[in-house]
């Protein structure tokens, strides 16, 4: 979307050219055109919407937008994580040809990574022009602690996702239960974590915390007696491998926390409000197709975004009916998906707090792109009450 | 530096034939044993080793699956293997040219292979795109070994073989391209066996900097679903993937530098030796300065990447950013007192490992010399234990061994070790036959012929290692502390970057980075002193 020419791509055509000086042309080529199958451009990267005729023959009345499509070129989207079901909705945008209605004329989808950047910053420095984050404090520790001018102008999941999961046989059930046990927590939820053990008024020197990575198994053998992580990944994994697991949803313990949220920055909120609508419209409707048929979103994953992952159908699809609770509730079924009431705003500041993360909700969200999308739109908020979502 | 990773000369004695039988056997009581270990210690506790035989059936059924991840892995570790050992050739052949530039070319490149990818990885992403970061934290993986063992080896062409391009009237381009090229060639296949797990275990890496294909993704994934025998298949596939590219450039080292065995004792000319000229005492006077204007190339070189590359100030911290928040700034003394507490911690981890990962090389290098067959049996071993991709395999061992000190020096000696053994056991090796033979005439035992012959010889290999060994060592730590211990600098960068205090980070980078460059340059001035005694007795 940025066509003026920087310093840094004049640069990156010379490092091309000095592949070719320094003499390896064959070599560099040849693994060049491993690339295009090996790293999976068509999953991963561009998805180039096909001009299937279908687009031409829907008349404009059959999109939800009440606007003529206007081309409004490729789309950097960056993802909080890996491909997965965490991002159905996209897919489903994409593969109905949601966005394709909307004007863009392809979705580049970042995808993140363990140890991949912040999706703030990729935003921020105009890498993507729309991003997911999984939780708002990166947004507000960005907007605080980095100077980043985003903002989060969408969330997704309306309850807070974290759960600490135990083994039945050594269960923790109340955040009380949690003292002097070990609890895994990985490093990027450890901002979330501080903030509930505050709020739980646990000493912090009272319950033991240690760095876990991927790999549940230090809950399985008791090396922890708890794993903090988000409720629609480890526990449905071990309860598929037939582990009996109790979790503890912070949800349930007073600590709102939105997850699943969409940023973008404040000068493409001010100066480009028609392409984020339009990025937010599509998601919409791509995430309704994912609530109606919660099999459709793990199908699309497995068959093409994270075919090499070696994810398995059923688990995904477990994952994508406790997902959909997490979207669909009471409040959003009335006024429309992704948007906050503003006691869920409150509660959301009032958790961040927690973590030493003071601001205010002018500086952390604009939800009025929502507010203006569904004011044209109200189908997109009628198509709600017939779909169910229940986790 | 003695790079010389050059295979032992004894071999040179024995038929081919016979050697490979030799080996051969060795090598299949190494692997039996393995895999009778291995399923002893699996049924013992099956909660957390996967039976071989069910890895053997997940190769079997998950075969596309890690084919498919493999080649993508492949494909990014072969681009980071051509782009790392392309510029560090092209450097080394503008040392060969203009020799002064050597010391500060060193030292730069020291620099650059201290830096923490945690540190670089979002800066690489914000640069570059698509698999582009990737490939870039590869080549960084391969750069700097390969920059030393083509140095090391244009320097070892013979004085005699340069005089007769001088005579003939042919300046430095001609001598490069005549003598020097070829005579580098066994050093340089032997920093590329190096180089080749390197580049690998670089590629996944970078992997985990995003996206859904590729070996890091698919272990991680395979992790997150309690999937263990595929989780150890991909490892096994990862560790095949390394050792594979060592044993093409051992082997691409034999075909075309066949006379590599024997030019080994030639090559004792180590490291910055030549341009450390003068007395020990008017050395230690100048390194303090030579380490200032290293660390001022650094600071310059630092602010022409951000003007070059356009980086935008919300990731990339100036020097003055940095020098506020370290020195200047109202929050500095606190800044400061963290800073450095952590990096404590971390040395001392960092020192753990060093210690381990180099009594362990050592050990191995005396059982190697008294007992050869037991290096055909140990050596392919040490080269997969250089080769496994740690994410997979550590979490076992903190399960087993707890997140203290065992686990520490495991983790930290395992990234340490590797350098040091190939280096110290070519210098052992390296051992001129003919003194060996005053010893066996005088009727001296194979301990006394260890003793005073063999080990004295490794004394210079094992600081020229250190160079490598003491930089790995900390990342080590890093790793350590990331995964196991949530302490220390690694720790810290780690919580910086989530939190988005960037200027927190650069801050831990600089003062990890200037640490290790203090280490480096104490160990390579041990090294040319020791080399100075040992020359001048």
């Amino acid at each position: 979307m940025n066509t003026s020419t920087t310093r840094r791509e004049i640069l990156r055509n010379a490092l091309g050219a000095g592949a070719v000086a320094i003499g390896l042309p064959a070599l560099l080529a040849a693994c060049g055109s491993d690339d295009k199958t090996s790293s999976g451009t068509s999953p991963g990267g561009t998805s180039p919407i096909t001009a299937d005729g279908s687009a031409d023959t829907a008349p404009a009345a059959s999109t939800p937008l009440d606007t003529t499509p206007t081309d409004r070129g490729a789309l950097d989207f960056r993802l909080s994580y890996t491909h997965g079901v965490g991002f159905s909705g996209t897919y489903l945008a994409i593969a109905s040809g949601a966005y394709e209605r909307a004007g863009f004329s392809s979705v580049n989808l970042i995808a993140g990574g363990p140890t991949a950047t912040p999706s703030p910053v990729d935003v921020a420095t105009g890498k993507a022009f729309v991003g997911v984050a999984s939780t708002p404090d990166q947004v507000a520790a960005a907007r605080i602690n980095g100077g980043a001018t985003v903002k989060i102008i969408a969330s997704l999941y309306q309850k807070n996702p974290y759960c600490v999961t135990s083994m039945a046989d050594n269960p923790i059930l109340t955040p009380q239960d949690m003292v002097g046990k070990t609890i895994g927590v990985q490093a990027a939820n450890e901002t979330v974590w501080a903030a509930f053990i505050a709020a739980a008024g646990i000493d912090p020197g009272s319950v033991s915390t240690v760095p876990v990575q991927f790999d549940p198994t230090p809950l399985t053998v008791g090396e922890v007696d708890g794993w903090f992580s988000f409720v629609i990944n480890e526990p449905v994994t071990l309860a598929a491998k037939g582990f009996e697991v109790e979790t503890m949803l912070l949800a349930d313990h007073g600590y709102p926390l939105v997850a699943q949220v969409y940023l973008a920055s404040d000068k493409s909120i001010a100066d480009r409000r028609d392409d984020l609508k339009a990025v937010l419209a599509a998601e919409i409707e791509g995430w309704i197709v994912a609530i109606a048929d919660p099999t459709a979103g793990p199908q699309l994953v497995i068959s093409d975004y994270a075919a090499d992952l070696g994810l398995d159908l059923a688990v995904q699809t477990t994952v994508s009916n406790i997902q959909n609770a997490l979207i669909l509730t009471e409040e959003t079924k009335a006024s429309g998906l992704m948007t906050m009431t503003d006691d869920l705003i409150a509660g959301n500041l009032a958790t961040l707090r927690l973590s030493g993360l003071e601001i205010t909700a002018e500086d952390l969200f604009d939800l009025s792109l929502l507010a203006e999308i569904y004011a044209a739109n109200p189908t997109l908020i009628s198509d709600l009450a017939s779909l169910t979502a229940d986790g | 530096m003695t790079i010389t990773l050059i295979a032992p000369r004894a071999q040179h004695h024995r038929p081919w034939s016979a050697m490979l039988r030799h080996r051969g056997t060795a090598g299949v009581i190494g692997v039996v044993s393995v895999f009778a270990l291995w399923t002893l210690v699996a049924t013992a506790r099956p909660a957390l080793f996967p039976l071989p035989t069910d890895v053997v059936q997940s190769l079997r059924d998950d075969w596309s699956l890690i084919w498919r991840n493999a080649r993508a892995t492949q494909s990014v570790a072969l681009r980071g293997w051509l782009w790392g050992n392309g510029t560090a050739l092209a450097l080394a052949a503008v040392v060969a040219i203009l020799p002064r530039l050597e010391r500060a070319t060193l030292r730069f490149a020291a620099i650059v292979y201290c830096l923490p990818a945690l540190a670089i990885g979002p800066v690489l992403q914000v640069v570059l795109d698509g698999d582009n970061p990737k490939v870039a934290l590869s080549a960084l993986a391969v750069f700097f070994t390969t920059l030393v063992g083509a140095l090391v080896g244009l320097r070892s062409a013979s004085a005699s073989a340069l005089d007769v391009i001088h005579a003939a009237g042919g300046g430095r381009p001609t001598a490069l391209r005549m003598v020097r090229l070829r005579a580098s060639l066994p050093h340089l296949f032997a920093s590329m066996r190096i180089a080749g797990p390197a580049a690998v275990l670089g590629a996944i890496l970078g992997e985990y900097l995003g996206g859904s294909t590729g070996l890091g993704p698919a272990m991680v994934s395979a992790q997150q679903q309690l999937a263990v025998p595929r989780t150890w298949a991909l490892g096994f596939a990862a560790t095949a993937l390394a050792a594979a590219a060592y044993f093409v450039a051992a082997l691409l080292g034999r075909l075309t530098s066949p006379w590599a065995t024997t030019t080994s004792t030639e090559v004792t000319a180590l490291g910055e030796r030549t341009s450390l000229r003068g007395s020990t005492g008017w050395r230690l006077l100048t390194a303090p300065v030579s380490l200032a204007a290293t660390l001022a190339a650094a600071i310059a070189g630092w602010w022409g990447m951000i003007w070059l590359f356009d980086l935008d100030p919300l990731v990339a911290k100036s020097p003055v950013d940095v020098w506020d928040y370290v020195i200047a700034g109202p929050q500095a003394a606190n800044h400061r007192t963290d800073l450095v507490d952590a990096m404590g911690a971390t040395l001392q981890s960092a020192g753990v490992g060093y210690v381990a990962g180099t009594v362990t090389a050592v050990v191995m290098v005396i059982t190697f010399v008294r007992w050869r067959t037991l290096q055909y049996i140990a050596m392919p071993a040490a080269v997969v234990m250089q080769s496994v991709p740690l994410g997979v395999f550590t979490p076992i061992f903190l399960i087993i061994f707890g997140r203290g000190i065992t686990s520490t020096a495991f983790i930290c000696g395992t990234v340490t070790f590797f350098p040091t053994l190939v280096m110290t056991l070519a210098a052992v090796r390296s051992v001129p036959t003919a003194i060996l033979d005053v010893f066996d005439a005088s009727g001296a035992s194979a301990t006394t012929k260890l003793r005073k012959a063999q080990l004295p010889a490794a004394i210079p290999a094992l600081l020229a290692a250190g160079r490598v060994a003491v930089p790995r060592a900390v990342v080590g730590a890093l790793l350590v502390e990331w995964i196991a211990t949530g302490k220390g600098i690694g720790y810290l960068m780690l919580r910086a970057t989530t939190m988005f205090e960037y200027t927190r980070l650069w801050a831990a980078v600089v003062v990890c980075t200037v640490t290790m460059i203090v280490l480096y340059t104490i160990v390579s001035s041990l090294e040319s002193m020791v080399l100075n005694r040992l020359g001048n007795q």
